[in-house]
């Protein structure tokens, strides 16, 4: 027993001794000019790598003895009041050290510190300012990193950034728009060593002084630079190769002045990584003509075929070119001018399996598999001029050009029980866009505000579609002749010039009562062409004409408006209903029909916000819908939609009515680390534009209807989180019920879509230790179409993890496991997919390197479904194979 | 041999008045609570607290500012009980004294010197222009219902501020403490002054019932339990 006891005591010693024997001491003394020792002087070592701090205190005659570790860098400092402080750093070997130190009064000592306390977040009603040196630790590289270490901010993995639950739609820096302020630019690209404060601004306006005034949605972001940040060029490039061809060039270049800024941001790539996907730029559609859409009922032009390429997410290769060239110059103190051009060129080949169960008459399956191949081009460029004069008044004006090209080559493979073919589509769109806009915004008097906003805006858009088959498709439909192979043309052009303007007076009555009018007027002037032909192997052309395809129509549309809305307040809630009147009239004239018609039309909105603080805040919005038909829905003659498709449009048709309404909670606890956000919204739809489907096999022929029966949808959404430690645990889940009617063969039938999705999720944030972040999501669908029932089921579940180790590696690896199951069909897939990365950085240097490689496990497709009319689609969607890539950055 | 004389009395003047350098430091408070609305009344109440801390060499003293009010509202009592703004906290290189007044009674509590272990770490931030680095401690105490509560302490101090002093009796750091944060409630220092002149000495508390901490602990214990019968 005793033996144990001396064992034990033995090794203590040892270990006390060899933990001893790890350590040096470093003696001397402090003195001061007078060569008067210094007692209860500070001296402080601060280990360069990751180890403990050291302190000592001189004693009476200065002297100090302090312990440090052996083979370690120090940067000792020693302090005393009134003395200035002095810096050293040394390096222990093994053996001890001695270091004498004499330190020089401080001529400029003060009699009094006054100490401004910062506090780390401050919340001001719409405005939390977050000071960043109190969140970060030194190892972040990018704003995306140091905004995850802000309570409250969440940034995804494309960087979309929310705050507190809600969406940051604008990122601002020194107070001016970063590039197009989309996010995603910002908080991957902004070092994150430059970053001094992070403002967030609720209910955001440019317009300073229509704040409190002009209802917003936008959560604007405003990133302010360090002092010595202001007068900078930073930027890093990346350049990387990779097995089987594979390469990146990605420089990203700033020059920030407070006068002038300019970004340069290049992508050269085939591994499918996108700067700046289509989606991204389709947000820069918005932020034109904000109270145009406020007013409510306004319609939506023809879109161009373009948009179908904008979605896509999942293809088998990708190229891409991409360049981004932003300026922004301070004129004068109250002008500026700022543009950017921004130019894409992308190669893309996709690949679908789908198999399609049609619903109707005789139950049946098609199997189609479509491959396709599409060159995209687009260039838009943006020129905007702002001038404040003074605080009473801001104009503003934009244009705004977009030039696209698209082509695209695909084949189609559609298997069924009487129809087996291929089919090669070749579409060629063309498309111009010019915007032009003016702002101005005025001060009147104490209790008025005007502004009016007027903007002019011509599209052109010419797609051609050619479809080349070797059997006959849509047969009784087309009117095709014979031939070895058929080959279909379409040719569509399609012409708008579009002005509209509105004055608007926001009247403040007293604090808590608020009257808007507005006025205003939507022009729209249209013309749509279209042919249908078949161009045969002799050289001549099969019009359909004869058939009764082709169109050629005029579509003036004009919407002429009044619209009153009373913001009041009552306590912590702010209501404020509105009533917009409007007067239509339009003219469709075609070969042989004239149409005129006027409406008048009352929509209502009404909008309740109750916050009980600034972290917790119930909202509520309801409105009447009212939508206008696009020029395609108006053209009476035939048109070929697709190979298995032929439609036609009714331009008698009148306008669809629905009422929206939603409800959003959200509350956030920055002390008890729980975030939560409850959202429901409803649907209903009184009058809609509906298709009338003659179906022959996979054949349809649609013409179109103003239906009148009433049709729901319904959305529950919940997420709540909770940080307990070092782990955030999360649950998302949500529920959607959809009804819709489908008219099939002059049957009516009504479809009820059901989906029901459960995540749970929990994320570690260690400092040390490596952070992971796991996750398991069930979805069930659930379909009901004629009578029968269709249940498909998913379970997901994802790994991420983050390993930093041995100071200058982070390792990064996901991994996504999804169990499909279509459960009618009783189709099973089992797919999963893992990327991994190895970045090496020496802390401080300009030069990183990485090792990635993506879909570790050369995964092919993946798997998912959807429910549209008389048709449930199971499909296969091909991705890009595995890729593996050495990168190397260099830091400016 | 004048000239020797004279330097002779400059530094023995240098000397003494070195021994009866002082700083003084005032802190405010701030609830680190935002989850219910900021502006109630007993956060207000708490957020008007004020404290000075006077430390020499050789003394320190830690007391709250008394309001000069013949009304102190019920909030006002909470907050001052909980932010110990009307505790005074004396220490010398002799003993650890803190003076409290229960139920119109005042007593004066001998305490162990240095009951925080510090963790101190290499983390840092600067208050006004000083550069700060951050420490770590676990406070284990036994309430008056005799459960033990472990609450967290972080505290910032300032090596260039070489006393070795802070809020509520906290020392033993390499510098001044200008923050210190426990559980909800952060101290946090509004002004330094550093005074030059000769100043009296800190004034030791010496009205008062003398007792041990144990003595103060079983007093408290049995105060409870009288109210609770």
């Amino acid at each position: 027993m005793s033996f144990k006891l001396y064992f034990i005591l033995f090794l203590l010693f040892i270990a006390g001794f060899s933990l001893n024997a790890q350590n040096i001491t470093v003696s001397g003394k402090v003195q001061d000019s007078l060569k008067t020792p210094l007692d209860y002087a500070n001296i402080l070592a601060v280990p360069e790598r990751d180890s403990e701090l050291r302190f000592a205190i001189t004693k009476d005659n200065g002297g100090y003895q302090l312990k440090l570790e052996q083979n370690q860098t120090y940067k000792i400092t020693v302090s005393y009041l009134g003395y200035l402080p002095q810096e050293i750093v040394i390096t222990t070997t093994k053996e001890n050290l001695t270091k004498n130190f004499t330190l020089q009064v401080n001529h400029n000592q003060l009699d009094e510190v006054t100490l401004n306390y910062t506090p780390p977040i401050t919340v001001k009603k719409d405005t939390t300012i977050y000071r960043v040196d109190k969140f970060v630790t030194g190892e972040e590289r990018k704003l995306k990193d140091v905004l995850k270490k802000l309570p409250g901010v969440e940034v995804d993995r494309a960087g979309n950034v929310t705050v507190q639950g809600k969406k940051v739609t604008k990122v601002l820096v020194e107070g001016k728009t970063f590039f197009t302020g989309n996010s995603k630019l910002a908080v991957n690209n902004i070092p994150a060593d430059a970053v001094d404060e992070i403002e967030v601004l609720d209910n955001y306006n440019d317009v300073a002084m229509l704040k409190g005034l002009q209802d917003t949605e936008d959560l604007a972001m405003n990133i302010k630079l360090k002092e010595d940040k202001k007068n900078f060029a930073f930027g890093d490039v990346e350049v990387g190769a990779g097995i089987k061809d594979r390469y990146v060039i990605h420089p990203n270049l700033f020059y920030y002045s407070p006068k002038t800024n300019v970004n340069l941001i290049g992508d050269l790539n085939n591994t499918g990584s996108k700067s700046f996907t289509f989606r991204d730029y389709l947000e820069f559609e918005g932020g034109f003509g904000k109270l145009m859409s406020d007013s409510g009922g306004y319609f939506n032009l023809f879109n161009s075929d373009f948009a179908q390429y904008l979605t896509n997410q999942d293809f088998k290769s990708n190229t891409n070119q991409f360049g981004a060239l932003n300026i922004r110059q301070a004129i004068n103190e109250v002008t500026d001018i700022s543009g950017y051009v921004i130019s894409s060129k992308a190669k893309v080949e996709t690949q679908n399996n789908i198999t399609n169960q049609y619903n109707f008459g005789e139950p049946f399956t098609e199997n189609r598999t479509t491959t396709n191949n599409a060159n995209t081009f687009f260039t838009i460029g943006k020129v905007t001029i702002d001038y404040d004069p003074t605080f009473k008044e801001d104009f503003a004006y934009n244009s705004f050009v977009k030039v696209t090209n698209n082509t695209s080559n695909g084949l189609i493979n559609t298997n069924s029980i009487n129809q087996n073919n291929t089919i090669n589509t070749l579409t060629d769109i063309v498309g111009l866009n010019l915007k032009q806009n003016v702002s101005y915004s005025r001060k009147l008097s104490k209790k008025h505000t005007g502004t009016l906003e007027a903007t002019y805006n011509y599209k052109n858009d010419e797609p051609l579609v050619n479809w080349l088959t070797n059997q006959e498709i849509l047969p009784g439909l087309i009117p095709l002749q014979t031939d070895a192979v058929f080959n279909i043309l379409q040719t569509k052009t399609v012409k708008t010039h579009n002005a509209s303007a509105i004055v608007k007076d926001y009247w403040v009555v007293n604090n808590f009562n608020h009257l808007y009018t507005s006025l205003g007027v939507n022009a729209a002037f249209n013309s749509f062409e279209n042919q249908d032909v078949q161009q045969l192997s002799n050289g001549e052309i099969n019009n359909f004409n004869s058939a009764g395809f082709g169109n050629a129509l005029k579509y003036n549309f004009i919407d002429t408006f009044v619209g009153l809305e009373y913001k009041f307040q009552t306590g912590i809630t702010t209501f404020k209903p509105a009533l917009y009147y409007h007067f239509y009239n339009w003219q469709v004239n075609q070969q042989d029909s004239q149409i005129s018609k006027t409406k008048a039309l009352a929509l209502p909105q009404l909008t309740i916000k109750t916050e009980f603080n600034s972290s917790q805040k119930l909202n509520f919005k309801y409105k009447l819908n009212a939508r206008f038909p696009t020029v395609n829905r108006l053209a009476n003659n035939f048109m070929l939609s697709s190979f298995n498709s032929v439609s036609r449009g009714n331009p008698d048709l009148d306008n669809t009515l629905y009422h929206s309404a939603s409800l959003t909670y959200y509350k956030f606890s920055l002390f008890k680390n729980l975030n939560l956000n409850l959202s429901t919204s409803f649907n209903k739809k009184i009058k809609d534009y509906k298709s009338v489907t003659q179906l022959d096999g996979i054949n349809q022929f649609n013409t179109q209807i103003l239906f009148e029966q009433p049709e729901h949808s319904w959305n529950i959404n919940g997420r709540i989180a909770k940080k307990i430690n070092k782990i955030k645990y999360q649950f998302r889940g949500s529920y959607r019920y959809r009804d819709f009617f489908q008219i099939v063969n002059t049957e009516t039938n009504k479809n009820i879509s059901k989906n029901v999705s459960g995540t749970l999720s929990a994320e570690t944030s260690f400092k040390k230790h490596p952070n992971i972040e796991i996750g398991y999501t069930k979805d069930f669908n659930n379909y009901r179409s004629s009578g029968s029932i269709s249940k498909f089921e998913n379970d997901a579940f994802f790994v991420n993890l983050e390993y930093d180790f041995l100071e200058d590696f982070i390792f990064k690896a996901d991994y996504n496991l999804d169990n499909y199951q279509n459960k009618s069909l009783n189709i099973k897939n089992t797919f999963d997919t893992a990327n991994a990365s190895l970045f090496y950085q020496v802390e401080d240097s300009a030069w990183g390197f990485e090792i990635n490689a993506t879909n570790l496990f050369n995964t092919q497709f993946k798997q998912d479904n959807s429910f549209s009319d008389f048709l449930i689609s199971d499909s296969k969607t091909f991705i890009l194979p595995r890729i593996i890539m050495f990168k190397v950055a260099y830091k400016l | 041999m004048k000239k020797s004389f004279l330097f002779f009395i400059l530094l023995l003047v240098n000397f003494i008045s070195a021994q009866n350098h002082q700083v003084h430091i005032n802190y405010n408070l701030k609830l680190d609570n935002k989850s219910n609305s900021s502006s109630t009344e007993l956060s207000r109440a708490f957020e008007s607290q004020k404290f000075k801390l006077f430390a020499s060499r050789s003394q320190s003293l830690f007391f709250g500012i008394k309001k000069i009010s013949n009304e102190i509202t019920k909030a006002e009592k909470i907050a001052s009980i909980y932010t110990r703004s009307n505790d005074k906290f004396y220490i010398d290189s002799k003993k650890t004294i803190l003076e409290k007044e229960v139920s119109g009674k005042i007593y004066l509590i001998e305490k162990k010197r240095n009951f925080i272990k510090w963790k101190i770490t290499k983390e840092n931030r600067k208050i006004g222009n000083y550069i700060c680095f951050k420490a770590t401690g676990v406070l284990s105490k036994k309430n008056y219902k005799d459960e033990k509560v472990k609450t967290d302490i972080i505290a910032w101090y300032c090596p260039e501020i070489n006393y070795s002093i802070g809020p509520l009796g906290y020392d033993g750091l390499p510098g001044a403490i200008l923050e210190l944060q426990i559980a909800k409630i952060k101290y946090y220092a509004t002004k330094v002054i550093f005074v030059k002149e000769d100043l009296e000495k800190i004034k030791e508390p010496s009205k008062g019932e003398r007792m041990t901490e144990d003595e103060f602990e079983e007093f408290n214990k049995k105060k409870y339990q009288d109210r609770k019968s």
